[in-house]
């Protein structure tokens, strides 16, 4: 795939955090949190629940701005690099009534602030049904959304995400009410799509993440990267508490084997 | 029937009755539709109840300080922008529940709306009015105003459908792609509160929930989009009024609550329509 624009031709990474802290309110979520994951790595966000990874995903979307340090996304400040990020949500988010077919939710991926008025356009169309056609639903285009199952509408995001097509997807919980078929296929369109682009999850299904991904960033209010080899029992155990269960399994490509924790 | 439409021939306030009807269904199925879909009905029975503190001062004004060119219907307007702005307010800048807000503007609406009739002499009948509804009493300059309205609406759901969908449907999304949801939310909260003010004039501040939510629920039942809900619910409104109208006439029943019970009609058979249908469907699928 051709890459059409970039904030900065130089390879800037595709997020650094430096020195970041955050609070809500009284109690620190992120305490002083450096990492950086460079273009084209395929990165879980991984971390108990509370530990702040939504947090840490809202930083890098700009939603909330941290209270000290910096954050660079594609090089740029997250607010304006958002138009090249591809941003997919959890699907069972949405109101499963709403009147909305699946090309129409994939054609939000080509809103902008500089959209001329009134209907999209074919050109917008053609890049929402090529998006579509990359996730394998372009037959179920039609669709109404609130029809498909949650395999399917997690696809339909990641068409819509595609359809603005950005240099960095940004997945929440890209696993949760998926059963194992779908995510079979998932772990395929990842690993297909991170060909051309950086690819981040947060997730809390460590299964899943460490057949997939080559690094994680585990936050637990402060964050330590490690890659997928490394990553331990002892260091699970030190990030969730003794409570986690372990399973142990074959890591692809990877001598030896790894913990992976499943709550 | 044929008594109605021989008196549509005679009456003049009965064709602007019916030209009301017709009117406010436009209003009422686009905007019913992002109310209904965003769930924010509360939010509109808040701002119906709110306005008849606009309509009750605006009376008093007139009546009692002759103020000779204030009329209810300016109250009720300044009052429904005066919702949407603290509501607007109060989901952007302060902590406040918005559903305790919300409570709290629909009954301090009635209460000063109750203190300002209270204290305006004359008869109460345009309390009724207000509360209950009167199409009957719609005049030329009201037509124009909602015609008005209904213009602005279909050009807002026209030029900004595909924004329309993707805030209604993920608002963060929206907002990650740059567009500007706060103004949005302040122009479709407006954009409510306007046609809240004229679905009052046909159903009154108590049933005007009735009328914004019934019809357009029974279209959501129907639809695959989001503009086919809009156009059927604007049909159903529609034909609401219109019949609702005509059996009134014929039946010497107040216009208002003979619309509301049709639309609670329309409702019924549709969901439990829906709800038959697809259960013999099922049974149909089952047994091949």
């Amino acid at each position: 795939m051709k890459r059409q624009w970039r904030i900065h031709a130089g390879a800037a990474p595709a997020i650094v955090f430096e020195h970041v802290w955050f609070a809500y309110d009284a109690p620190v979520v992120l305490e002083d949190v450096t990492f950086s994951i460079s273009r084209g790595d395929f990165v879980s966000i991984v971390g108990p629940n509370g530990g702040g990874k939504t947090t840490l995903l809202r930083l890098a979307l700009g939603l909330i701005a941290p209270l000290r340090g910096t954050i660079a996304v594609l090089g740029a400040a997250p607010a304006e690099a958002r138009r090249f990020v591809g941003y997919v949500p959890q699907h069972q988010a949405f109101d499963p009534q709403f009147p909305v077919t699946v090309l129409e939710v994939t054609l939000m991926g080509r809103l902008a602030p500089a959209r001329p008025l009134g209907p999209y356009g074919r050109r917008e169309k053609e890049l929402a049904r090529e998006a579509l056609d990359k996730v394998g639903l372009l037959d179920a285009r039609d669709r109404p959304f609130a029809t498909l199952s949650g395999g399917q509408r997690q696809r339909v995001l990641i068409a819509r995400a595609l359809a603005s097509a950005p240099e960095l997807l940004l997945m929440d919980e890209p696993t949760a009410n998926v059963d194992s078929p779908a995510l079979g296929e998932l772990y395929d369109l990842l690993n297909v799509l991170n060909r051309t682009m950086t690819v981040v999850l947060v997730s809390h299904d460590l299964g899943f993440v460490s057949r997939l991904v080559r690094r994680v960033v585990c936050v637990n209010r402060t964050v330590t990267t490690h890659p997928v080899s490394e990553l331990s029992g002892a260091e699970l155990e030190r990030l969730y508490g003794t409570s986690v269960q372990m399973v142990r399994h074959e890591v692809r490509g990877v001598e030896g084997g790894c913990g992976c924790g499943s709550f | 029937m044929r008594e109605f439409l021989t008196a549509l021939g005679d009456f003049a306030f009965l064709r602007y009755a019916l030209a009301g009807g017709l009117l406010v269904s436009i209003a009422g199925g686009v905007v019913g539709s992002l109310v209904v879909t965003r769930r924010l009905t509360a939010l509109a029975g808040g701002i119906a109840h709110f306005i008849l503190g606009g309509m009750g001062g605006a009376r008093y004004l007139n009546k009692v300080h002759g103020i000779e060119w204030l009329s209810p219907l300016h109250g009720a307007l300044a009052a429904a922008m005066l919702a949407a702005v603290i509501m607007t307010f109060v989901r952007l800048r302060a902590k406040e529940r918005e559903d305790t807000l919300i409570g709290a503007l629909w009954a301090l609406g009635m209460a000063a709306g109750v203190l300002f009739i209270w204290r305006t002499p004359g008869y109460n009948e345009d309390l009724m009015a207000y509360l209950f509804g009167d199409i009957l009493l719609m005049s030329r300059e009201d037509l124009i105003v909602i015609a008005i309205l209904d213009a602005v609406i279909l050009a807002a759901a026209f030029g900004f459908y595909g924004q329309l969908v993707a805030v209604c449907f993920d608002e963060e999304f929206a907002r990650l792609r740059g567009l500007p949801v706060d103004l949005f939310y302040f122009v479709f909260l407006c954009l409510t509160a306007l046609t809240v003010v004229v679905l009052v004039t046909v159903v009154g501040v108590v049933m005007v929930l009735a009328l914004l939510t019934l019809p357009v629920a029974a279209a959501g039942r129907c639809a695959r989009r989001l503009w086919q809900m809009m156009a059927l619910a604007t049909v159903f409104i529609a034909g609401l009024t219109t019949l609702g109208l005509a059996v009134s006439y014929d039946a010497n029943l107040p216009a208002g609550a003979t619309i509301v019970m049709l639309a609670g009609a329309l409702y019924a058979v549709v969901t439990f329509g829906g709800m038959a249908l697809a259960r013999v469907q099922a049974r149909a699928r089952a047994r091949r």
